[in-house]
């Protein structure tokens, strides 16, 4: 016999950001408790609204299955007396197991015996076994931040409230965070909110769509959208829709319905980005926009509750709420329209970058000379170098903004919006909008060129000052976020393969920075680069790249960020293969003496053995290659090349005695190790691979 | 809508409501703070196994959040009506809808959501989770299950409730600013509290001596570790809300660097921590002695 099962945990709102995880997880780890505890089911489906999360089992056994195992008792000796008779040991051993002496096998080495049993156990009913399990399925569920409530201290998303567990029509009897597990569920909040009586489990939906609750989070998300799609389109256009508002949405109500709001036409003349930041990220309205990519005076907010009744009230507040914000929004966009960007700047003298380092003026200036730089090494067109130039300069000054004042997440987008209003060049407006960019490890980066290279300037000098005032980045500690300027920094050079060195990265900056700060830290260099190289390492193990040969890469001569992850791909590509332990033998082999050369002046006449000279030939007529294909990014062909040296680096150290009394043979020899090794180190250090490598 | 209140009727029904759910009725703290949270009805009480239910209204001064009355929806004085349940009730969501009710805000008739927001005070060591409550958009209510205070672990765990009384009575007289209030037949919100409101916002952006509120930090720290060996921790407290005040004087006039300021922050966070302390050492000597 089989029948579905039911369970509702009934709590506090949960928060719309974990509800999709909890939803999945609660599958997962029902699916791993039913199979542990033996009981078959045909499917399990999970759901979930602010209020419940719901685990429903279809086709669930009434009984657990029979389990067969074997069990090791006591050794042979302690089992058995000198005749041969069971010992109380071997009896007690029976007894546990319920079997007769005579169904016990014996198994192992002779000497050293031991006494085997099968324990049979009978499946159980679902009723028992449910209450073993359901509470550990549910507590378990991956809370990133529970609170703490009651008695026990229990720990979940927000405190559980009601339980609702049924097999079929029977109530099967637990205990969830100290609650009852009955048949008592409750309905809306606003719709419906009272108690309601589950029958049974097959009716559950029936009687949660009667108190007008949606438990299915993806036919909520149908329903917005489908809803929001129809309303905008009366508008004369389509909701701006953006996957994460539209699964917050989604999650944060039990029985959606969207309406349209509108506001005065007036405001349309603020930046699309001050409306799109009052309507979603303050007030979670979908913006609508026309085919001509301009926003309608309209919105769509989404009720929890009715569709009709009430409807204007809330339309009406809401409304006000949203014109409340865009008057404040006119007000400073206005206000900030009175000033350029220019006049701004000398007011940066006002803002304190970081405490002891100087003014945002004093940054504004660093940035500049940086973008420079760094136009200058990429060989930007003088333009756009200009631009860029230009653009670092100003890339501050929205901060003395009232809007910026008012929106913080709207620092540079404004400053771009301001500039290009002002007449500005639009690429020195563009590069101004985006020099925040990457905002976080899923955001773009900025455009390639002056928006980039302006990008770079602020991320570089916040580092270079930061380590020049000695400050340190530990756990929880990194209020100046420079781990995030840092990734930005990583992101941007590899993204567009800026064949930048780590002189490049650090050199400049950490120069201007020990220009405003006093005594700068001497370590400041070598911190800001390991600090540099450690984004680029977490960047590369999130690609699966294997610790091993990240860590070998980046502890290279190498020092163009750019560069490591091509370098790291081809060394992974030959994990496993017997490439990669020729790669490691033939480092090993000329790096240990290589390591003592003095010079790397190969002198052809010394080279007495042909063993060596043969060496020699082969590094002479690969190194042109070996230089192409490293410069040209072929890290493959690169590694291919070494691997062919591998047979001639054996036989020259197989045939010839390298520490000869011969010393000036002695030092050519040192030397030629010396310039094969440096093919080595120059890309990774290969020591750190060992373990990749079997019998290394 | 629903029925007009004035400012002072908003206040009253949810007196009363409270009083009926079994609440005292507190008056405020007659010191300066932030937040009524930190009037010792709050700070004192949800700490230890006790029960507590209180409900009242508070006068909160944030210096930064000062506009000169410029703006319709903040000020640097404003009034908070708190409510403390310790420990909360199973549906305390529900009765809080229940109380929106009692000021005609029929839930049937509106949108109310609970938006997730973890509420945190650096200066008093505390830290809970819980939602900030919207009513047809509009932000009216802080809710939030405490979890740790000055430092400790609370247990049983209390659930504060704190209503943004001039947005709320703005919302149910539909008003578009928070100084078109009607507080009684014929004044205005603004009538009562915008010269307030600009002086306080000239103090604290240009003229608090900064000298000045960075001696008197020094003084009334020293005299609350002074005070707390004594034994007297509510005294003692007394001075930590002075600094934590005299520390938002001079994080409104741009005085602290950024470390500067955390260092203050830990300085008041210190001062709370150790007074909640000697407050829970003191209990339980007392128990003892019965």
């Amino acid at each position: 016999m089989t029948g579905d099962y039911l369970l509702e945990i009934g709590s506090d709102e949960i928060p719309a950001r974990y509800l999709p995880g909890a939803v999945e997880d609660l599958k997962h780890r029902a699916v791993e408790a039913f199979r542990a505890a033996r009981l078959r089911f045909e499917e399990i489906e999970t759901y979930g609204t602010p209020r419940r999360l719901v685990l429903y089992v279809r086709g669930l056994e009434e009984m657990s299955e029979d389990a067969v195992s074997r069990v090791r008792g006591p050794s042979k000796k302690a089992a058995y007396d000198a005749d041969g008779n069971p010992t109380k040991a071997l009896l007690g051993f029976c007894k546990s197991l319920g079997i007769e002496p005579s169904r016990v096998t014996l198994e192992g080495e002779p000497g050293s015996e031991y006494v085997y049993g099968e324990r049979h156990e009978k499946g159980r009913p679902v009723t028992s076994v449910l209450p073993e399990i359901i509470p550990g399925v549910v507590m378990g569920i991956d809370c990133p931040h529970p609170m703490r409530w009651g008695e026990e201290n229990w720990r979940w998303f927000r405190p559980i409230r009601w339980v609702v567990s049924l097999y079929e029509t029977e109530v099967v009897p637990l205990k969830v965070a100290g609650k009852v597990a009955g048949r008592v569920t409750y309905g809306h909040r606003s719709l419906h909110p009272k108690e309601a009586y589950v029958p049974s489990a097959g009716e559950y939906f029936r009687v949660l769509s009667s108190v007008f609750v949606e438990v299915d989070g993806e036919k909520r998300t149908e329903k917005i959208l489908g809803e929001a799609r129809r309303l905008a389109a009366r508008e004369g256009g389509k909701p701006v829709v953006d996957e994460e508002l539209l699964s917050e949405v989604a999650s944060i109500s039990e029985h959606p319905s969207p309406f349209v709001g509108r506001f005065d036409a007036k405001y349309l003349g603020l930046p699309k980005d001050v409306l799109i930041t009052s309507m979603r990220h303050h007030q979670r309205y979908f913006p609508i926009v026309g085919d001509d990519g301009a926003l309608r005076p309209a919105f769509i907010g989404v009720r929890d509750g009715d569709p009709e009744n009430g409807i204007e009230t809330v339309r009406k507040g809401n409304e006000w709420v949203l014109r409340a914000r865009l008057e404040d929004a006119s007000f400073f966009f206005e206000q900030d329209r009175k000033v350029s960007l220019y006049d701004l700047l000398p007011q940066l003298e006002g803002v304190r970058f970081i405490k002891n380092a100087g003014s945002m003026k004093d940054k504004a200036g660093r940035m500049e000379e940086i973008a420079g730089f760094l136009a200058g090494v990429l060989g930007l067109p003088e333009a756009e170098a200009r631009a860029a130039k230009e653009a670092a300069l100003l890339a501050k000054a929205d901060l003395l903004t009232a809007m910026v004042g008012e929106f913080p997440e709207l620092e540079g987008i404004m400053g771009g919006q301001y500039a290009g209003m002002e007449g500005l060049d639009p690429l020195v407006a563009g590069s101004i909008a985006q020099h925040y960019m990457p905002r976080g490890s899923k955001d773009k980066i900025p455009a390639k060129g002056a928006p980039s290279i302006v990008a770079l300037s602020d991320k570089l000098d916040t580092l270079a000052v930061s380590f020049a005032l000695g400050i340190e980045v530990s756990g929880s500690q990194d209020p100046l976020g420079l781990r995030r300027n840092a990734l930005g920094v990583v992101a941007i050079v590899t993204g567009h393969g800026y064949d930048l060195t780590m002189e490049d990265l650090t050199g400049l900056p950490l120069k201007l920075a020990s220009g405003v700060v006093s005594d700068p830290s001497p370590e400041a260099k070598s911190r800001m680069a390991a600090f540099l190289k450690a984004r680029l390492e977490t960047v590369l193990l999130e690609q699966g790249i294997p610790v091993e040969v990240v860590r070998a890469v980046l502890s290279g001569n190498e020092t163009r960020l750019a560069r490591a992850e091509g370098m790291a791909r081809a060394l992974a590509d030959l994990v496993g293969t017997v490439e990669l332990a020729d790669l490691v033998t033939g480092w090993r082999r000329v790096g240990v003496l290589g390591k003592s050369a003095a010079s790397r002046e190969v002198g052809e006449a010394l080279l007495k053995d042909e063993a060596e000279a043969r060496l020699y030939e082969a590094v002479k007529v690969r190194k042109e290659h070996l230089e192409k294909a490293f410069e040209s990014g072929d890290y493959a062909g690169y590694l291919r090349l070494l691997v062919e040296l591998k047979p001639h680096i054996d036989r020259c150290l197989d045939e010839v005695l390298i520490m000869t009394d011969d010393m000036p043979v002695r030092e050519n020899r040192l030397a030629l190790l010396g310039s094969v090794a440096d093919f080595w180190i120059g890309y990774a250090d290969f020591s750190l691979l060992k373990s990749l490598v079997p019998s290394g | 809508m629903g029925k007009f209140l004035y400012f002072r009727e908003v206040v009253s029904a949810l007196q009363d409501f409270w009083f009926e759910k079994g609440c005292a009725i507190g008056e405020p703290y007659d010191l300066e703070k932030g937040a009524g949270t930190f009037n010792p009805f709050t700070f004192f009480r949800v700490l230890g196994p006790e029960p507590w239910k209180i409900a009242y209204v508070e006068p909160c001064r944030r210096p930064t959040d000062a506009r000169y009355g410029d703006n319709p929806y903040r000020a640097g004085y404003y009034f908070q009506f708190q409510v403390i349940l310790k420990p909360p009730p199973d549906m305390v969501v529900e009765m809080y809808i229940e109380s929106l009710e009692r000021l005609g805000l029929r839930r049937e008739d509106h949108d109310i959501r609970f938006v997730e927001d973890n509420w945190e005070s650096p200066t008093l060591g505390a830290y809970g989770l819980g939602w900030e409550v919207w009513l047809d958009g509009n932000e009216i209510t802080q809710f939030t299950y405490f979890q740790e205070v000055g430092g400790i672990q609370v247990n049983p765990i209390s659930c504060e409730i704190t209503y943004g009384l001039e947005r709320l009575a703005a919302y149910i007289q539909g008003k578009g600013s928070m100084w078109e209030v009607e507080v009684s037949p014929g004044l205005t919100y603004k009538d009562v509290y915008l010269e307030q409101e600009k002086q306080f916002s000239a103090y604290g952006f240009l003229h608090a001596d900064t000298d000045l509120l960075r001696r008197q930090f020094d003084e009334w720290e020293a005299e609350c570790k002074r005070l707390l060996k004594e034994g007297l921790f509510l005294v003692a407290y007394d001075c930590a809300l002075k600094c934590s005040h005299l520390f938002n004087l001079l994080d409104a006039r741009g005085a602290l660097s950024v470390s500067e300021r955390q260092n203050y922050i830990l300085k008041v966070r210190a001062m709370t921590r150790d007074c909640a302390r000697v407050y829970v050492k003191s209990k339980e000597v007392s128990k003892g002695d019965r």
